[in-house]
């Protein structure tokens, strides 16, 4: 008997499983434009929802570009150019408003970007008041308590919530902005390289509050070191030139990957 | 070459002796003006005391009096010129920074460049033209929007500056919460902006406080009545300065030296704490 | 070349080592039955260098992965090498063992030498998986192991039938069987570093 059976049967398991579940995002041929420059080409992707999707890949191949087309600010930049179809949870999101779009799929970036003029407070109720979406004050206080731990930040500011937000160490300004964006209950959290820029400690805090918020919410998480992806997805996709060249669970993708290119971005014998 | 290396250092000490000397002579003027105002005002103030701040004119020839309606003037017009042109200022300044690549917005930004520098005379001319004339008086109103349209480059530019400085990460941020582009400039970038803005508005303040030119054909200018309505002329310290020089009485010249100090004290009060609390300023 | 490809060069060659080790000490063991004591010397000799080549290869597969946190091919590459030195150490283990018996018939030392010659062939067929020649890996071995196993069988019967109860003889085909199926050992993990696949040879 053949053990392998099993193996490859494991492996077009997850495939086939990855492909029937509900898609939290998928792309359809997109490809998008710096000016004359082709950044993502061709690219079909479909991302579950309740995982953690990772997208990894040297850097300057386009993620952080490709991401931003998922929630629409790829347009505040006059010289994009996007052709293709994104959809969220099976709509286009052009044929969506670009405020709603956002408010389903919300985004952290790499740089900690709590408005620092404006207490801990003000920042995790900001979309909410300025959207208008809560009007109770006591409601409000009670979102920004839950938002604030599921950022696992409570009990670090409980006390302090009126203090302005540039008080904070680079990790909890991180988690901060997790709580901003979580406050507005999005179905989707994009991550663009959430934790380059902190300590290895901020960075294990923020991987463990990644894997209790996939219980309630898709995290689509783009990546330059494939060991965070390792770690932290469920789900992972390599990009290399703006091109989808893998797509696979996590496991099957580091233990043995089926695109030679991959291996040797794995392997680090790429470049 | 023991001699080449010398003659080398000489040369270097010589040429920053001489820089030394330029920026000495560059600022010596400064330093002379405030001098002489000092040496010559404090005297009338003592001589004048509280009188000097609060009385209308003494006649010519007799005694000091006081400046007060000058001063009143001065506050006056500048919050005239304040509510005037502030709010389209600010506004053109957030225009220019958010649609940058437009055709009104790069045009915006090269006229406001050109307004900054135009003679502040014919900007009087031209407010005469449109309000003094018309209403055939002088009048705060029309001093007020000269030195409006004078104010507002200045704070729209520095609008527009510190509105540009914002880190894209900010911008970024507020958009991707789902916040229209409105509240994204009017609920967190303005709060970002506010001190560069603020330095704009005092800036332009106290550059107009100090101004001459665009009221000498406006304003009009009064000496012993308060305030008599903003269709009525209205004194300024500048002006008065202007007007008290030409007169051949010798008080009058002394109040001219006396209202000077005070001129250069508001300037000063207003602009030290600007330029000492901010680490850059524009322009 | 990177570190890490460095590293695991240096740690094939000590396999290989340990592989050459193994297959002498097969190809002496039997001549350790007849008596020959240089032979014997020779195999105690060769258990005790691969012990010590064993630990080192495990000492460096284990540093290797805390060091460089392998991924895809490396880190079978590392995890396999560990378990088929392990294979290996015990084979020469089993045939130090062996080389310490005693045979008199030379019926039953044919029989081994059968057993023995398909073992040895194993063991070019792993060498030649090594090069990267993998086609037929686990077809091949499973013949020669069949080899194997079908003389112990046979060496078993006829000491039921001859009545000859002799337990080093006994001890002896069954090492001997444990060679072949250790050898499969090594051949499954090899195509689990080409392929990725788990597979059985038997």
């Amino acid at each position: 008997m053949i053990l392998a059976e099993k193996d490859r049967k494991s492996e077009e398991d997850a495939l086939e499983k990855m492909t029937k579940m509900r898609h939290a995002i998928e792309t359809v041929d997109l490809n998008i434009y710096y000016g004359d420059h082709h950044v993502i080409k061709g690219v079909n992707l479909a991302i579950p929802e309740k995982v953690v999707f990772a997208i990894m890949g040297p850097s300057g191949c386009g993620k952080s570009t490709m991401l931003r087309a998922f929630n629409r600010l790829l347009e505040l930049n006059e010289s994009t150019r996007i052709e293709g179809d994104v959809r969220v949870f099976g709509k286009s999101i052009f044929k969506m408003n670009p405020i709603e779009v956002r408010r389903t799929v919300g985004m952290v970036f790499q740089h900690p970007n709590p408005f620092p003029h404006m207490s801990i407070y003000d920042n995790v109720a900001l979309g909410l008041k300025l959207n208008k979406l809560v009007k109770d004050r006591k409601e409000l206080d009670k979102i920004v308590e839950w938002a604030l731990r599921k950022a696992a930040l409570w009990d670090e500011v409980e006390n302090k919530l009126h203090k302005p937000a540039s008080a904070l160490s680079g990790g909890q300004q991180q988690r901060l902005c997790i709580a901003r964006v979580v406050a507005m209950k999005p179905k989707v959290i994009l991550m663009d390289e959430p934790t380059s820029n902190l300590d290895p400690i901020s960075t294990k805090k923020i991987e463990e509050l990644i894997y209790e918020l996939k219980k309630e919410l898709t995290v689509v998480i783009v990546t330059h070191s494939p060991a965070q992806a390792a770690r932290v997805s469920d789900y992972v996709a390599f990009l290399y030139l703006g091109r989808l060249v893998e797509v696979g669970s996590t496991v099957d993708m580091f233990e043995n990957p089926k695109e030679k290119l991959t291996e040797e971005y794995l392997t680090g014998r790429m470049g | 070459m023991v001699d080449s290396l010398k003659v080398r250092l000489f040369k270097e000490k010589l040429f920053l002796a001489g820089i030394a000397v330029l920026t000495v002579s560059t600022v010596l003027p400064l330093f002379h003006i405030m001098f002489s105002i000092a040496a010559n005002g404090v005297p009338v103030l003592i001589k004048g005391g509280w009188g000097f701040i609060t009385g209308t004119l003494a006649p010519p020839g007799g005694g000091l009096g006081g400046i007060g309606p000058a001063i009143v003037g001065t506050f006056i017009l500048t919050v005239l010129a304040s509510l005037m042109g502030l709010p389209v200022a600010v506004l053109t300044g957030i225009y220019a920074a958010e649609y940058p690549n437009s055709l009104i917005g790069r045009a915006t930004k090269t006229l406001l460049m050109v307004m900054m520098e135009f003679p502040t005379i014919l900007v009087g001319l031209f407010v005469m033209d449109i309000v003094v004339i018309p209403m055939g008086s002088y009048s705060a109103i029309a001093g007020a929007l000269s030195l409006a349209i004078v104010m507002m480059p200045y704070v729209a530019v520095y609008t527009d500056e510190a509105l540009r400085n914002i880190p894209q990460k900010y911008r970024e941020g507020a958009f991707a919460l789902g916040l229209t582009r409105f509240k994204v400039v009017f609920r967190v970038l303005i709060g970002l902006a506010r001190k560069g803005i603020m330095t704009g508005i005092l800036i332009g303040i106290a550059k107009v406080a100090g101004e001459t030119a665009p009221l000498l054909f406006t304003a009009g200018g009064a000496t012993r009545v308060y305030f008599a309505g903003l269709n009525r002329p209205v004194g300024a310290i500048p002006l008065l300065i202007y007007q008290l020089v030409q007169q051949p009485y010798t008080n009058y010249h002394e109040i001219a030296w006396g209202a000077s100090l005070l001129l250069m004290l508001i300037f000063l009060a207003i602009f030290l704490p600007i330029r000492l609390s901010l680490k850059e300023v524009k322009l | 070349m990177t570190l890490i490809e460095h590293r695991l060069e240096v740690l094939k060659k000590d396999v290989m080592e340990l592989h050459n080790l193994a297959k002498r000490s097969v190809e002496i063991c039997l001549d350790g039955l007849r008596c020959d004591d240089r032979k014997r010397i020779e195999a105690c000799k060769i258990e005790q260098e691969a012990d010590v080549l064993h630990t080192d290869i495990d000492f460096n597969c284990v540093t290797a992965i805390a060091l460089f946190q392998p991924v895809a091919r490396d880190l079978r590459f590392l995890i396999s090498m560990m378990k088929i030195s392990s294979s290996y150490e015990r084979i020469t283990d089993l045939t130090q063992e062996i080389s310490m018996y005693e045979c008199t018939s030379p019926e039953l030392i044919d029989k081994f030498e059968n057993m023995k010659q398909s073992l040895l062939r194993m063991f070019e067929v792993i060498e030649d998986a090594y090069e990267g020649n993998i086609a037929r890996l686990r077809e091949k071995l499973w013949e020669l192991d069949d080899e194997v196993d079908k003389n112990y069988v046979e060496i078993i019967d006829m000491m039921g039938d001859k009545n000859i109860c002799s337990v080093d003889m006994v001890l002896t085909a069954r090492h001997m069987e444990r060679i072949g199926d250790l050898l499969g050992k090594v051949g499954a993990r090899i195509i689990f570093i080409e392929e990725g696949r788990r597979v059985w040879i038997k």
